[in-house]
């Protein structure tokens, strides 16, 4: 019933009903989708990719979501992305210093 | 005030410390004389002998006092005193210690929540008197919330449901939203649905709302001049607490705990309640 409500939405610019539970779940699938072509052609951030590029898949996430979690998510994966970036960046600087310390012991 | 009673017992230990260690050579031989009764008379002329100006009184005091001289006296007479003031004031930063630490295991456990009343989702007035006699699990949140709060939320189900079987005690899960702007009776009654059937949703008057939140040291902020139709989010901080039926404040659980940890935290606090004095460790 609200899922109607919320599909009903199709600008997604203010939510016309609560998301209920399917509502979340349909948005965060359609997120993960479109998050998840993003990650094939190696986009880190939202709104980089030209063209026809997961052109669908942003449709379908813009439609299943409201603007506010759309904007929400979009910033989240970036700053995800950049985290996880430094962190194998780290990892990799105490790889690589592993062994020197190796040979002084 | 925090910082005097952190600084005041290092100040007090040391300045304590220090007047005995004047008193160290006193109390060493004082030690000595009380130990063995057999040395003394060996012992005592030695120490009193050394100077001659020492040795001639003593040979004028010796006919009056007998084998003490009053020198002798008075050093044992400061001693013991010395003595006893060392082990007073030792008793007394020990003691001071001791209290310090409770003090702060008391200071350590903030004083969150308080009496509020608020509207649940069948808009009837509820007040945090029903808290009184349960345990219950208070969170934070808001119907728009895009993954957190749901994920929080069913997080708490699932405590409420494992405690339910394992101690047959029904927590109370509390959701409070922080948007009431947007979030009237309506809205929350079909947002609880969502989750644990005894969930109970609440809402208010922006200002009964915000004195809520500011009693449970919850943040949120809300885009200036939102509107009820507006697409926005709402900061907030994302804690949910455990409270004890005298509605005290217990604990507080973050997003990174998983249910299981969770579970069994809450589950150690029931085990240490006392029922029959209705309190725990943390009471005051």
């Amino acid at each position: 019933m609200a899922s109607w409500l919320w599909s009903s939405s199709k600008t997604a610019e203010a939510p016309s009903g609560i998301p209920d539970r399917s509502a979340r779940q349909q948005c965060w699938d359609a997120r993960d989708r479109y998050f998840g072509c993003l990650d094939k052609n190696s986009i880190v951030v939202p709104g980089q990719e030209e063209g026809k590029t997961c052109k669908a898949e942003d449709t379908d996430y813009r439609k299943l979501c409201a603007a506010s979690w759309v904007e929400y998510f979009n910033k989240r994966r970036v700053l995800q992305l950049r985290q996880d970036l430094m962190e194998a960046k780290a990892a990799e600087q105490r790889a690589s210093g592993g062994p020197i310390t190796g040979v002084k012991a | 005030m925090k910082l005097l009673r952190t600084l005041t017992p290092t100040f007090r230990s040391t300045t304590l410390r220090n007047s005995p260690s004047s008193l160290r050579p006193f109390t060493l031989s004082a030690a000595r004389c009380y130990s063995s009764p057999s040395t003394p008379p060996a012992g005592n002329p030695l120490p009193a002998g050394p100077g001659e100006s020492g040795s001639k009184r003593q040979d004028k005091e010796k006919g009056a006092v007998g084998p003490f001289t009053l020198k002798a006296a008075a050093l044992f007479g400061v001693t013991g005193l010395g003595l006893w003031y060392y082990f007073q004031t030792e008793k007394a930063a020990l003691k001071q210690r001791k209290d310090q630490e409770t003090a702060t295991a008391k200071i350590g456990r903030p004083k969150i929540g308080g009496p509020f009343t608020l509207t649940d989702q069948d808009g009837k007035e509820w007040s945090s008197e029903k808290m009184m006699g349960r345990w219950s699990l208070v969170y934070f949140g808001f119907t728009n919330c895009p993954d957190i709060c749901p994920e929080e939320l069913d997080k708490m189900g699932l405590v409420v449901t494992s405690i339910a079987k394992s101690h047959s005690t029904e927590l109370l899960p509390i959701f409070i939203t922080c948007d009431p702007a947007r979030d009237d009776v309506k809205a929350v009654k079909a947002y609880v649905k969502d989750f644990h059937p005894s969930l109970v949703g609440l809402t208010g008057t922006y200002e009964s709302i915000k004195k809520c939140c500011k009693a449970y040291r919850v943040y949120f902020s809300t885009p200036p001049n939102a509107k009820a139709t507006d697409d926005y989010l709402v900061d907030h901080s994302i804690f949910f607490y455990l409270m004890d039926p005298n509605g005290k404040f217990v604990d507080a659980f973050g997003r990174s705990m998983g249910p299981q940890e969770v579970e069994g935290k809450v589950a150690r606090y029931l085990e240490q309640w006392d029922t029959r004095e209705g309190r725990g460790p943390w009471s005051e």
